[in-house]
């Protein structure tokens, strides 16, 4: 065995039929698990211009190629499939349990086409699969249908579900895929495919073993890397963290991160631990992009405020830091997930709202309903600016009185956006499709990138950002890489051709749009593509590969003998046949494009990016052009397409 | 002896492998004083010795790991 199980389930719900089938040992040296094996197997059998909501859409939950074999972050899970929100290549990733859950059940994957005649779930324990009726569990949020499951599966001990809340129901395009009691895959709007499918859950019971070729090596690994995971607890004072990020705004040289330094916090307090540092350093968006840390009282975001409700640690599967946190909800509803810093930043500073357990409400409804919190703060955000700037009215809201801040009209107007009612309705989609039904001109203040809204980072701030949300196949997200994750993942110990960073430098070298800055985000959204390919979390690689052994894992679990630079190049492939996919898709990649507030066009007149722009699209290209793609339209070049393997899907994009 | 120094600012004599040649006894502080210019500053960061969180005062062993707490943004 080698890590993986080398056999995939495909589900046919029209037909109610499925199949197994044996994917051959070089698909995995050419996409690795995960990521790479989705994108292989879609690109192949979803048809040219499949409607993302229809039949002939394939959605696949994949587990990591890492995943089960003892390496440490190894748990996350991946959700593929064509993206209702961008209409091209969609993807998805979560923490939590169900990765495992997959591969004990005898697959990498599972490949679910076709639509029900009426709500249903699958059930495979490895033995079996069954598509059984969720009539019952239709209009129930992910976290009850996940108990229900759960609790008639007869096996509560193993049961793992993912499962759709309200918003994959009503086809939200900005809905996402929970497990874990609200843990979600929240991106692309792959929530709504599964919704169109009348696929409720995926309940899986499966106890087979998960077998590697070097078990004892992997170990190893293991206790060695282990030795620089943070443990215990530890005292920071909170105001210090406050006192960190005005440093860090405010000094012209900047020092090259190093993640080993900030786990400590992530493990204390989680990501909620850089709300202050984001506000102050302008890393957060306030305000629907268009505001600063003058305008919120960012006082009021100190971690220990923030986890004033946290009663305890929450690890995802296979992870010794254990950055999640338990939390008692203010609504009643028990022991709930700690906001993560995403969620913190779009339910407050971008709409205003400076009322901490709203923030703590409108998390755990998106969690429950499963929509994304990302996209729905900024569209909530997108909404206010629009009332704000008069292009809707009282009567356009039903009465609903939408000013920044306005905690009773946010709560109201995010369960309207669940249940796709009342002025909801037009936002259920996320800001793009807002955009179109409200009219007016309304375009200029919906924040996105090729129809996917932002992640909570400023790329005035950290341009690395910027340039993965225009030009990554998958627009808009932030966990593809950032200058921040490029130089905490210290790739240069381990890659031949990428640049390394000095321990300290120019601050204003963050935003050179050169060949080297090129090279950075390249090296970073190919190491990507391992990392989704392995299953790992990115908090894991925060420690540099000089010290989190993800090429050695990959070697002992398969039995390869491959160099990091190989490594790589199965990243540049992946990413080069997500490309491909929106091509096919006719998907313009130099179409994307941020609005100009994003990149400081014309540049900020106050706050901390003051007369700052960033020439972001000089960025993309130098990105696309160290891919091995053109630099000006984006279409990946036949001699990298032919280095690659790919001639065959790229003769399909023609 | 030798440490690894995991630090957000310079450190005087450190290689390029992030190791530091100091002498037996070498406590934490001293380490610290090895900090450039403003990050001077920022001596009162927490300290932490092979994962465990020390004081100033903790004397290093050969092939210790110190990493001094700093906070990014990010999630």
């Amino acid at each position: 065995m080698k890590g993986y199980t080398g056999k995939v389930l495909f589900v046919d719900l029209t037909q109610r039929s499925w199949h197994t089938e044996t994917i051959p040992d070089e698909i995995y040296e050419d996409y690795l698990s995960g990521v790479g094996l989705g994108a292989h197997i879609l690109f192949q059998r979803i048809p040219r211009g499949a409607d993302p909501l229809g039949p002939h859409n394939m959605i696949a939950f994949i587990s990591g190629l890492l995943t089960g074999t003892s390496a440490l972050f190894a748990g996350r899970w991946m959700v593929v499939g064509k993206s209702p929100l961008t209409g091209g290549w969609g993807d998805a990733n979560c923490g939590g349990n169900f990765g495992p859950a997959i591969k004990q059940c005898g697959y990498d994957g599972i490949f679910i086409t076709g639509i029900a005649d009426e709500p249903v779930y699958l059930f495979a324990d490895g033995k079996t699969v069954e598509i059984r009726s969720a009539a019952h569990l239709w209009g129930k949020d992910a976290t009850e249908t996940e108990a229900a499951l759960i609790a008639g599966s007869g096996n509560t001990l193993r049961a793992r579900v993912a499962c759709i809340g309200m918003a994959g129901e009503k086809l939200s395009l900005i809905s996402g895929i929970c497990n874990d009691r609200g843990r979600m895959a929240a991106r692309s709007g792959l929530g709504a495919v599964m919704g169109s499918k009348k696929l409720k859950a995926i309940l899986l019971t499966g106890s087979q073993p998960m077998v590697s070729a070097d078990l004892p090596e992997i170990k190893r690994l293991s206790r060695e890397c282990n030795v620089l995971v943070p443990k215990g607890d530890f005292k920071i004072p909170p105001w210090l963290v406050a006192i960190a990020g005005w440093f860090m705004g405010a000094s012209p040289r900047a020092i090259r991160l190093d993640g080993l330094s900030s786990l400590p916090i992530f493990r204390k307090w989680g990501t909620s631990s850089g709300m202050q540092v984001g506000i102050l350093t302008g890393d957060t968006p306030v305000r629907n992009w268009s505001g600063d840390r003058s305008d919120y009282p960012w006082q009021k975001l100190d971690a220990l405020t923030l986890n004033r409700r946290t009663i305890k640690r929450y690890h995802c599967y296979a992870c010794p830091l254990g950055c999640g946190g338990v939390m008692i909800a203010p609504s009643g509803d028990g022991e709930v997930h700690r906001p993560e810093y995403e969620s913190i930043s779009g339910l407050g500073p971008m709409l205003l709202n400076a009322d901490l357990e709203s923030i703590f409400t409108l998390n755990e409804l998106f969690n429950r309903s499963g929509m994304d919190s990302i996209s729905a703060s900024n569209t909530l955000a997108f909404a206010i600016n629009c009332y704000e700037a008069h292009l809707i009215s009282d009567q356009d809201t039903h009465g609903l009185q939408l000013t920044w801040g306005n905690t009773a009209a946010i709560l109201q107007l995010a369960r309207q956006m669940i249940a796709r009612e009342g002025f909801g309705a037009v936002l259920a989609d996320g800001v793009k499709l807002a955009a179109q039904r409200i009219g007016k001109g309304a375009d200029r203040l919906a924040i996105h990138a090729g129809g996917q809204e932002l992640s909570m980072h400023d790329p005035k701030y950290d341009s690395g950002y910027g340039i993965h949300y225009i030009a990554d196949p998958t627009p808009g997200r932030h966990s593809i890489g950032s200058n921040m994750t490029y130089e905490t993942m210290r790739l240069w110990t381990r890659i031949s051709w990428v640049p390394e960073i000095p321990a300290s430098y120019p601050g204003i070298r963050r935003h050179s749009a050169d060949a080297e800055k090129g090279l950075h985000a390249a090296g970073a959204a190919m190491a990507k593509m391992i990392i989704d390919g392995a299953g790992l979390c990115n908090f894991g690689l925060m420690m540099g590969v000089d010290r989190f052994p993800m090429f050695e894992y990959l070697n002992a679990a398969t039995g390869w003998h491959k160099t990091p630079d190989e490594y790589m190049e199965i990243g540049r492939r992946v990413q080069t046949l997500r490309q491909l996919f929106n091509l096919r898709e006719g998907v313009d990649p130099a179409g994307v494009k941020l609005p100009g507030l994003v990149y400081g066009d014309p540049p900020a007149r106050r706050g901390p990016h003051k007369g700052k722009h960033v020439d972001i699209y000089k960025m993309r290209s130098y990105t696309w052009q160290a891919l091995g793609w053109d630099g000006e339209s984006g279409h990946p070049l036949d001699a990298t397409v032919d280095q690659l393997g790919l001639a065959a899907e790229r003769a399909a994009t023609g | 002896m030798k440490v690894r120094v995991i630090a957000p600012f310079e450190i005087n004599g450190l290689d390029a492998a992030g190791m530091l040649e100091v002498p037996a006894g070498t406590r934490v502080r001293d380490i610290m004083k090895r900090s450039r210019s403003i990050a001077r500053n920022l001596m009162i960061l927490p300290v932490m010795v092979n994962g465990e969180q020390v004081k100033a005062t903790h004397i290093l062993n050969d092939g210790d790991t110190l990493v001094i707490v700093f906070p990014i943004s990010g999630g």
